[in-house]
């Protein structure tokens, strides 16, 4: 069953309600009218398709567990915000910390993403098709993220597990406490299905990967500028 | 948090609806204060006052004084003052039309110096309107909606470091300067060093926000012959802290970003205005059809 949501007529607490509902029966709702509403797909928990026609707001399918979300606009900032499963695609660009904290499941970003992708990612996949901004997977603690197009500096800041795949030449720099080395043959396997999967057009094999440097971390992501009182009111 | 948006039409129009519905939709953003900053023609033979007195039974006996100020710096009135015709409001709100041979800032101490008025904006074009509460019940105390002209800002507050009063609320002028005016996301952390090197060189602050520095710091850098992008531009390195900020002048809109991209912001265009917003959500109010967006990052500065 095909269920028609219009999100002129319902309030976002509703909206959640009625996805809720439609969970594990096979059904498929389609969002009309999204006008990047927040909160969209909030804490659904279950198998359930869901189509937004149009942008979605901040938090889109923040804490969900289950559902295939296809956005065919925008998604604001914080979108799959603590994820534990499903899948997130989105057609068009999404904001500032996607995925923050996502605990599984994948998100898939046919545009560009903007800073702090994947800040503190501990699972699942996180795939931007475009550029993405500073500061992607800044303290990230596992999971993968896969960036295709160019990608902002400080990459990787004090991440301490998972990597962050790229294409050679495409970083702008690197975080504290990474390094970069060359894909494992598993890897270049396992990016190789990911594509496929996702009908992305791309050659694993010419990707590298950030990880974090073994031992101790030693972070100073912000170096401060103190100065005598004296000199400071001169 | 706040929430932050501007507007600029291709032709004069309705902007205050637009900023309205702007506004309404960032409520959830912060209500305790709204306001806007509107752009109408440009009136050369004058310029336009927005002002507060705090007494309204006693606003008569105000006004006179405020002529008597006036005229005293040599300007006069160039049309009868009008004010918000509220009932049972303690406050009144006015607009008053003035002389442009005047010394803006001899004018507006003046006016603060007799007690109870706040002077919230002066410009040939602009007039700044703010009040506390949400959208709604600041358009309809003040006629928002009915408001044409060619662009405006607008800016509703949670206050995080200063009260809720309407003297905190945004949009900023850039006292003395007329015709700019700012609404700004964010925190300037080196605002108390910045406010003593400007107020060294003469100017005067009405609040202690940190809103109404930047703006009185790009007017300053202008006058000391930067452009308007150069000084947008040079506030990235100088101001401290995390902010997004819509500065505006008789000429368009700038945005400036800082250099960790804190604060949101993202913009639309269609062939009869450009819009922005800290939210998609607000922009959608304008624009309902489904356009192309732009949003953006670190350090970043733009002029529509």
């Amino acid at each position: 069953m095909v269920e028609e949501l219009d999100l002129e007529q319902i309030g976002e607490k509703e909206l959640n309600t009625r996805l809720q509902a439609l969970v594990n029966g096979g059904h498929k709702a389609i969002l009309r009218n999204p006008r990047a509403r927040h909160n969209i797909a909030v804490n659904i928990s279950g198998s359930l398709e869901i189509e937004v026609q149009g942008s979605a707001g901040f938090y889109c399918c923040g804490f969900m567990n289950g559902p295939t979300v296809t956005v065919a606009g925008y998604v604001g900032w914080y979108a799959a915000d603590n994820m534990l499963g499903g899948k997130l695609i989105v057609l068009k660009d999404a904001g500032s910390n996607l995925a923050p904290s996502m605990i599984g499941g994948a998100v898939l970003v046919r545009g560009s993403a903007g800073s702090r992708a994947g800040y503190g990612l501990k699972g699942g996949t996180v795939v931007v098709c475009g550029d993405a901004g500073m500061l992607t997977g800044q303290q990230m603690l596992g999971g993968r993220i896969v960036l295709l197009g160019k990608v902002g500096g400080q990459t990787g800041e004090s991440m301490c597990g998972g990597a962050i795949f790229y294409r050679r030449g495409a970083l702008a720099g690197m975080g504290n406490n990474v390094r970069a080395r060359s894909l494992k043959a598993a890897e270049v396997e396992s990016l190789a299905v990911l594509f496929a999967e996702g009908d992305i057009q791309a050659d694993p094999n010419e990707f590298e990967c950030l990880e974090p440097k073994p031992g101790k971390q030693k972070s100073q992501p912000f170096k401060s500028e103190l100065v005598a009182r004296e000199e400071a009111f001169s | 948090m706040c929430g932050i948006g501007g507007v600029k039409l291709t032709q004069p129009g309705p902007i205050g609806q637009e900023l309205v519905q702007m506004m309404t939709a960032l409520r959830h953003r912060g209500a305790d204060s709204t306001g806007f900053a509107l752009y109408g023609p440009w009136r050369e033979d004058r310029l336009i006052a927005r002002l507060r007195a705090a007494e309204r039974e006693k606003l008569d006996v105000t006004l006179n004084e405020i002529e008597a100020e006036l005229q005293k710096a040599g300007g006069q009135f160039a049309g009868p003052p009008a004010w918000d015709k509220t009932e049972r409001a303690k406050d009144a709100f006015v607009r008053l039309e003035v002389s442009p041979n005047i010394d803006v800032e001899r004018v507006t101490s003046a006016w603060i110096a007799l007690g109870g008025i706040e002077v919230h904006s002066f410009g040939h074009s602009l007039e700044i309107v703010k009040d506390v509460g949400d959208a709604q019940t600041v358009a309809v105390r003040h006629g928002i909606r009915e408001f044409n002209g060619t662009h405006g800002l607008g800016h509703c507050r949670l206050a995080t470091e200063t009260e809720v009063d309407v003297a905190h609320g945004h949009p900023f002028w850039a006292r003395p300067f007329p015709d700019v005016a700012i609404v700004h996301n964010g925190q300037i952390t080196n605002y108390y060093k910045s406010r003593r090197l400007l107020e060294q060189d003469g100017y005067h602050f009405s609040s202690d926000n940190d809103s109404e520095l930047i703006s009185v710091f790009i007017a300053d850098r202008m006058k000391h012959g930067q452009t308007f992008e150069e000084a947008l531009r040079y506030s990235i390195g100088a101001l401290d802290g995390v902010f997004t900020y819509l500065l505006s002048i008789p000429a368009g809109i700038g945005l400036a970003k800082d250099r960790l991209a804190i604060k949101p912001m993202i913009s639309a265009t269609s062939d009869k205005l450009t819009v922005m917003a800290t939210e998609e959500q607000a922009i959608r109010q304008v624009l309902r059809e489904e356009v192309e967006t732009a949003s953006y990052g670190q350090s970043e500065v733009v002029i529509w």
